[in-house]
């Protein structure tokens, strides 16, 4: 832990999610270590909020969940990406974006005159 | 621990696993963070704690993802709940349509039941409990002045008694004295309404309130006061041109110029009919007490119960018989509910229908139940695959009970279209012969009421057994084939059947009783030929006829133009048709016989012209008939009919006796005629008396002509121009021929019949149908046995006797039971019949007759399907 790591944002939390399952089925840890990979360890999920996150997503189907074998041979819960998650992937990706570069935008604006 | 309801174990068992499952991938979770810092090199310790740390709050974790599973599996649920509801009913349907034939048998039976009771119960509710058009129609009652006990002989009374009756009472509010007439007004062309002289009581008792104008006046009453009217608004419409127009109207009624002061509402039609009222006009106290020609309405006075006022009026009537011993010794007043006059007579035979729609309603039930009973049977392997495939007991359940709500849904649909169309029909048959406001409705409560019982039983009798079914083992079931089942329930359906069949006996057997005692109505000898005879009546009104004289000529001069009319063969006048309701009684006296006081014989009399019996064809005995010789000034004649005279001459030598009718002194019998049926079909002969409208002119008449050709009618606007030719001012009304008003004595009977004979007819078709259901059931079960007999050389006549023999024995059971019944209730129902005998052999006969082919006829066609039995398939089946 090389740097303070930074709180994920609520509903944030849910894109990130959506972005990690729509690899493939992955259980609610590989869920999170994806999220530290590829963010290099700069946002730090809070654990415990993972999985009640998990949970709603599925319940609104845009994740589904089916129990497997780990990679360790221990029974895990798995999620994947349904069509429906898919779609609100791409929506709330665009929306993201959008919100980050008017955030961007308006740091970077230059003192307004009074 | 406490103790938890069994549906909350299902609950916890739910929740339980959610809670497991999110326990297990949380422990998944950490396990794997653990082994990451260990596999980084970390102790193990060191390693759970700092897993535990990243996580943060493990309980919090946990009891939001449970919360977020229960919610959704609790709304899941519910759609799945929807879901299978919807399978279950498409299955029913699916399954329904497949058992067509026994499903459109057992709903119909249902509708019928349904719409059989519903209708009978909502014709008997009206007549029974509709409350009279007046305020106060609970506290009103009639008194009758009944002879020698016989309350259906007598109806009217007198004036005195009327008087003594009103000084000396102690329940009633009051009493009114109604006497029932009709008036002629005479506009641009006279008119003729029916209507009663009242006394100025009534109105008030009934609790009627005046339209328009005023009630009359209790000064009315009195013989020098100006002549009033009160007519109702129908009258008051068509013939003044309005309610405030007719008030204050002067109109000539039979040659008096009446004022009228009032309009009431049309409901008030009493007596029932009436469109005008006249005060009655208080008559001399002293006027003969035994000339009885009024009817009575009283209010009770508040408190006053029905029996006190009946002890009352008799304690006044025994005084009156010991006071007045030569009038009213054996007369004592009777108090009735008003409402008795109108349902009275068709009491007991809505009694007997309601009776009768119970039996039906009852038949339907078992019917459904034992198809209920057969489907649940004939699927037992069904359910008991569908069990061992895993259905949960629940689901199957449910099913079955879907099943039997869609039914009994279908048939109360239909059921309750049936009780419109019932309700419809009875309304349409009784309109005319019930006062107008006595319309006919559907009862809701009847309509619920059998809704709700026949359902249950539909849907009970489908589960109950499907109950049982869930129960069993399904490997049992299986492993046993069809023959392990249903003995229990074979013998339960048995018993339906034989229920089914009993009942339909009971009912055959009443609508016999029903439909002969119409037939012998029909077939009743009149004594007279009613074919081709017009009647219509006159009155003479007016001054000018206070004469004698004028009433005489008035009646000879219209006698003399009617038979100058072209077709018709004989006119003549009586003062009551045959068959037109009761008549005139005169107390009367035999000469050289006396008779102690009191004890007067009482005759029915008729004035007539001398025409009269070859107008009707009644048969003339003895001696000879009346001419136009026996006129006023000539010796009092009278002619006397067969019953008369064989019970006081029965050596045969009346003619030429003499008798006293109390009109005109001794008269001597000059012949004797054969008996008619005077007041109605059902009486038997009693002595009858004629005697000459000449010799004691009556101001009304009864015409009967005798016509030739078919259509005696077609005389009536000849009659009118004669007439008219007359006087003016007289009106012909009340024209009917002879046959129609037979027709209409009968008509309320054959209702009777005829509804009898609908409910009878449903009854057998629902036991057809039971014994139908039963024995497919049977020969559906045997199939493997029939099978058997017949690969090894079983005839196919063997076989079908072998299903026959069942049927009959349900029948013989069934019928040896509903005969019985039915001797009973036709005992019973011989009461209220006319002319037939409880005991009569054919009865019973016809009812065996018919049970026999039904029983019969239901059998044929699963008869036929086990004779067609292939015994390879069968055998193989199994």
């Amino acid at each position: 832990m090389s740097e303070p790591s930074i709180e994920v944002l609520r509903g944030t939390l849910d894109l990130l999610i959506l972005k990690a399952v729509s690899w493939g089925p992955t259980h609610g840890y590989g869920v999170a270590r994806w999220i530290e990979g590829a963010t290099n360890d700069v946002l730090q999920i809070e654990e415990g909020s993972l999985y009640p996150a998990l949970h709603r997503l599925e319940v609104r189907g845009w994740i589904a969940s089916e129990w497997g074998t780990s990679e360790n041979n221990r029974r895990a819960k798995f999620y994947t990406l349904t069509p429906k998650g898919r779609a609100q992937l791409r929506l709330e990706a665009a929306t993201w974006t959008r919100f980050a570069h008017a955030v961007f935008a308006a740091l970077e604006a230059p003192p307004q005159p009074t | 621990m406490k103790n938890t309801p069994a549906w909350r174990r299902y609950v916890t068992f739910w929740q339980s696993n959610i809670a497991e499952d999110v326990d297990d991938e949380l422990q998944f979770h950490l396990e794997m963070r653990v082994n990451e810092y260990i596999a980084r090199g970390m102790a193990p310790a060191d390693a759970r704690r700092l897993a535990e740390q990243r996580f943060g709050s493990v309980d919090r974790a946990r009891t939001a993802c449970v919360d977020i599973n229960e919610q959704h599996a609790k709304s899941e649920g519910r759609a799945e709940l929807l879901a299978t509801l919807r399978q279950d009913v498409g299955f029913a349907t699916r399954l329904l349509r497949r058992q067509l034939v026994q499903s459109i048998v057992a709903a119909i039976c249902l509708a019928l039941g349904i719409g059989a009771t519903t209708t009978m119960f909502s014709v008997a509710n009206t007549l029974l409990l509709r409350p009279l058009p007046f305020p106060n129609g609970d506290r009103l009652v009639t008194i009758l002045s009944v002879r020698n006990g016989d309350r259906a002989g007598g109806l009217v009374g007198s004036y005195p008694d009327f008087m003594d009756w009103r000084a000396r009472q102690h329940s009633f509010v009051d009493i009114a004295a109604v006497r029932q007439t009709s008036y002629t007004l005479i506009q641009e062309t006279p008119s003729r309404i029916s209507g009663a002289a009242v006394s100025t009581s009534l109105f008030r008792l009934l609790g009627v309130h005046p339209v328009a104008g005023r009630l009359f006046r209790d000064d009315e009453e009195l013989p020098d006061t100006p002549p009033t009217m009160i007519v109702s608004q129908r009258v008051a419409e068509a013939r003044f041109g309005g309610t405030a127009k007719a008030v204050g109207a002067q109109i000539n009624v039979g040659g008096t110029v009446r004022t009228i002061v009032g309009v009431v509402p049309d409901v008030v039609a009493f007596p029932q009919g009436s469109d005008a009222w006249t005060p009655l006009v208080r008559a001399d106290p002293n006027r003969s007490r035994g000339s009885r020609n009024l009817e009575f309405v009283a209010q009770l006075r508040p408190g006053a119960s029905l029996e006190a006022a009946r002890r009352d009026m008799r304690s006044i009537s025994d005084a009156l018989a010991k006071e007045y011993n030569d009038s009213n010794s054996d007369i004592v007043a009777y108090v009735e509910p008003l409402r008795e006059r109108y349902v009275g007579s068709a009491r007991a035979g809505l009694f007997a229908m309601a009776a009768a729609s119970i039996l039906v309603l009852l038949v339907a039930c078992t019917n459904v139940a034992g198809l209920q009973l057969a489907r649940a049977s004939a699927r037992a392997r069904e359910i008991a695959v569908r069990t061992a495939l895993g259905a949960a007991r629940g689901r199957v359940l449910r099913q079955l009970l879907t099943e039997s709500v869609l039914l009994s849904v279908v048939g109360g649909v239909l059921g309750i279209g049936l009780a419109v169309a019932g309700g419809k029909t009875v309304a349409t048959a009784v309109a005319g012969s019930v006062p107008n406001w006595m319309t006919f409705s559907l009862d809701p409560r009847a309509l619920v009421f059998t809704l709700a019982v026949s359902m249950l039983v539909g849907i009970a009798f489908g589960v109950a057994p499907a109950l049982h079914l869930s129960r069993l083992q399904p490997s049992d079931v299986l492993r046993g084939g069809r023959s392990a089942f249903g003995a229990s329930r074979g013998r339960l359906q048995n018993s339906f059947v034989v229920v089914q069949i009993a009942l339909s006996v009971i009912l055959v057997i009443g609508a016999t009783l029903a439909i002969e005692s119409v037939v012998r109505l029909q077939n009743v000898p009149l004594g007279l030929d009613p074919h081709g005879v017009m009647t219509f009546r006159i009155s003479l009104q007016g001054r000018r006829y206070d004469s004698s004289s004028e009433r005489v000529a008035a009646i000879r001069e219209l006698d003399r133009r009617v038979a100058a009319i072209p077709g018709v063969e004989v006119s003549a006048a009586t003062t009551y048709a045959p068959i037109a309701g009761c008549c005139s009684q005169f107390g009367t006296q035999i000469e050289g016989r006396t008779v102690p006081p009191g004890k007067e014989l009482m005759v029915t009399g008729n004035l007539v012209t001398p025409g009269i019996f070859r107008a009707l064809r009644i048969p003339l005995l003895r001696g000879r008939e009346f001419t136009d010789a026996d006129g006023p000034n000539a010796p009092q004649v009278v002619i006397i009919n067969e019953t008369f005279a064989k019970t006081f001459w029965p050596a045969g030598d009346a003619v030429g006796h003499r008798i006293d009718t109390g009109g005109g002194g001794m008269a001597t019998i000059i012949g004797i005629v054969g008996d008619i049926k005077q007041a109605r079909l059902v009486d038997p002969p009693e002595p009858q008396f004629y005697r000459a409208h000449a010799q004691d002119p009556w101001d009304r008449m009864t015409y009967t002509v005798r016509v030739k050709g078919d259509n005696p009618e077609r005389i009536i606007p000849d009659v009118r121009r004669a007439l008219h030719e007359i006087d003016p001012t007289l009106a012909v009304y009340g024209s009917v021929t002879l046959d129609r008003m037979i027709e209409q004595a009968v008509s309320s009977k054959r209702l009777f019949g005829g509804l009898f004979v609908a409910l009878a007819t449903v009854a057998l078709f629902l036991a057809a149908a039971g014994v139908y259901a039963v024995m497919s059931f049977y020969v559906g079960q045997r199939i493997p046995e029939i099978g058997l007999r017949v690969a090894l050389g079983a005839e196919r006549r063997r076989v079908i006797a072998l299903v026959l023999r069942r049927s009959v024995g349900l029948a013989i059971v069934g019928g040896i039971l509903g005969l019985t019944g039915g001797a009973v209730a036709a005992r019973v129902l011989a009461h209220s019949l006319y002319g037939v005998d409880a005991a009569e052999p054919v009865i019973y006969a016809v009812a065996a007759f018919a049970l026999a082919s039904v029983a019969v006829l239901a059998t044929l066609a699963p008869a036929r399907r086990a004779s067609a039995v292939d015994p390879m398939v069968a055998l193989r089946a199994e």
